[in-house]
């Protein structure tokens, strides 16, 4: 049995895809971008929210819907309308490994743009005494949903050659996810709805990627939620190899 | 070393490729020539293992790429048509990525990038972004790219196309080295490359082969014999009987006060046809056999739309 999958080989492409970002300003720019609405979100409250760090987590949403499209954005499109993915389709690689390479890469980004916040957890610990499980929780749940969405974002990059469209339709999706979780509330509060629609309620939390991170933002590790992440990155990136696979 | 057999490759409804089979010999330079939209480019990403074929399959160095895909594009250097590299990486960066990608110990590495660089004539780029360089030099870099792992067998897909003469002559030049140690398979449409190149050509037009042969034997395939001569009575019919061939083989025109015969059939000993211009008392001013130009059969074959 041959070996399919090498992470020797993932390590290559994603090195390559990380120098890509920081080759031109583009990764930088990203994480300036993330940084500064983070922060922006966070302190307009922090202080009058008796200094709490679990706004941190709550205000990654937003900055994850613009910041993960931009970096999903090119893993395929760029590829794709430059017509290099004949280059890397020809190297003695697999499928499997390329993509789990460039998956790779744009968690290293991720990681590095989580990382950027640390300061705010330390401005937290001096002003106060945070839940240290909450700060656990609230990063462990940062990443898992951030792989999601870049699972998904890294498979729309391949439907489309041109990065912007794939930014614009990565948003758009993202937003739904998002989004899904305020509308079952909705449908909730109201009753005669609820009663009729409750399944739908429940499936659209269900779907959204926001509400399984919201128990784990507060401390709280169900292991459904991070079940959830996993299978959803596992579908997406499945998605994509078979996509190539097809096209080839 | 390269066995195509029966590739086809389907794309909905368009066939591209139908049913090609050759074979080139280890050590063997041999060019892929056809028309646009021949099926050239779709026939060279099924070897390569970029396309799987629809049906039929791709023998390199013995191991078919439908079961053993990598271990085969690990004994390829390709080059594709375009986008050769990644524009916005430094050429050193590209030539290790590549090298990486192929598995290469840090002295096999070492001494395949240095091996390619003096190969394509990058000494003096090494450094240099790729999107600075022209045309020419970036296909250098694929090329190079291409031999970091000194590959046994090339396959380059149309690598001249976009050239100015200069570079085109320089590239040519590459190739005639390379093909000398090489298995060698190149795509173009530019005639004179396969023949200052390859010692092989294979014609493919409308995604079939219609030509495989050496280029050195290609021009005697016309099979007309020509003569030019003066006197009475001459006539098809009196040359056909005499040689006893078909009145229909011989086409005859004439020009001033001389009759040319072009004689469609070969099978006959042309000292016969002297004989007769002795026998009748005809002036036999020439006589020859017709030779084709490679660029006249490729026209012939390909049905004229160069």
């Amino acid at each position: 049995m041959k070996k399919n999958f090498e992470t020797r080989h993932a390590l290559v492409i994603a090195r390559r895809e990380v120098n890509n970002y920081f080759n031109t300003p583009v990764g930088y720019i990203f994480l300036a971008i993330f940084i500064f609405f983070v922060n922006i979100l966070v302190f307009l409250r922090f202080w009058e929210t008796g200094k709490n760090i679990q706004l941190l987590f709550e205000s990654f949403h937003i900055p994850f819907l613009v910041f993960i499209p931009a970096v999903t954005m090119r893993l395929w499109a760029e590829e794709k309308k430059a017509g290099t993915t004949e280059i890397l389709f020809t190297l003695p690689m697999s499928t499997i490994e390329i993509i789990v390479g460039k998956y790779i890469s744009a968690m290293f980004l991720l990681i590095l743009a989580l990382s950027l916040t640390l300061p705010v957890v330390g401005i937290a610990v001096y002003a106060g005494s945070p839940d240290f499980m909450v700060i656990i929780g609230g990063y462990l749940g940062a990443i898992f949903m951030g792989g999601a969405y870049i699972a998904l974002g890294q498979y729309i990059s391949w439907l489309f050659a041109e990065q912007t469209v794939a930014f614009l339709v990565t948003t758009l999706v993202f937003f739904v996810l998002y989004a899904t979780s305020f509308l079952s509330t909705m449908l909730f509060n109201v009753p005669a709805l609820a009663l009729v629609l409750g399944w739908l309620k429940d499936l659209m939390a269900f779907i959204s990627v926001s509400w399984h991170y919201e128990s784990l933002s507060r401390g709280i590790f169900d292991t459904r939620d991070i079940l959830f992440f996993i299978l959803f990155t596992a579908l997406f990136l499945y998605l994509n190899w078979r996509s190539i696979e097809k096209s080839r | 070393m390269i066995e195509a057999i029966s590739l086809t490759k389907k794309f909905d409804i368009v066939t591209a490729v139908q049913d090609v089979s050759f074979q080139v010999s280890k050590g063997e330079a041999v060019g892929l020539l056809g028309p646009n939209g021949a099926g050239k480019t779709t026939t060279m990403r099924m070897l390569t293992g970029y396309y799987e074929p629809t049906s039929g399959t791709v023998k390199i160095g013995g191991m078919d790429i439908r079961q053993n895909r990598r271990e085969v594009q690990q004994l390829i250097g390709y080059l594709p048509e375009s986008s050769s590299s990644y524009l916005d990486m430094l050429v050193c960066d590209f030539l290790n990525f590549v090298a990486d990608a192929r598995d290469l110990s840090p002295a096999d590495k070492k001494r395949g990038i240095e091996y390619a660089v003096a190969a394509a004539g990058l000494e003096g780029y090494y450094y240099r972004p790729i999107h600075e360089l022209s045309k020419g030099y970036r296909q250098r870099v694929g090329l190079a790219a291409s031999l970091v792992h000194d590959p046994e067998v090339l396959i380059l897909d149309e690598p001249t196309s976009g050239l100015d003469p200069n570079q085109i002559a320089e590239i040519q030049e590459l190739l005639r080295k390379l093909a000398s140690e090489k298995t060698v398979l190149l795509s173009t449409h530019i005639l004179s490359e396969v023949e200052a190149v390859c010692s092989r050509a294979i014609i493919i037009s409308q995604g079939k082969i219609v030509f495989d042969d050496h280029i050195a034997r290609a021009g005697q395939q016309s099979g007309h014999v020509v003569a030019r001569l003066q006197g009475d009575g001459v006539s098809a019919k009196t040359v056909a009987n005499f040689l006893g061939i078909a009145e229909g083989d011989i086409q005859i025109t004439t020009e001033e006060a001389w009759y040319k015969l072009r004689i469609a059939n070969t099978q006959f000993d042309t000292v016969r046809l002297y004989e007769l211009c002795v026998k009748e008392g005809w002036r036999l001013a020439e006589l020859y056999y017709e030779r084709r130009s490679f660029a006249e059969i490729f026209r012939t074959l390909t049905g004229g739309h160069v």
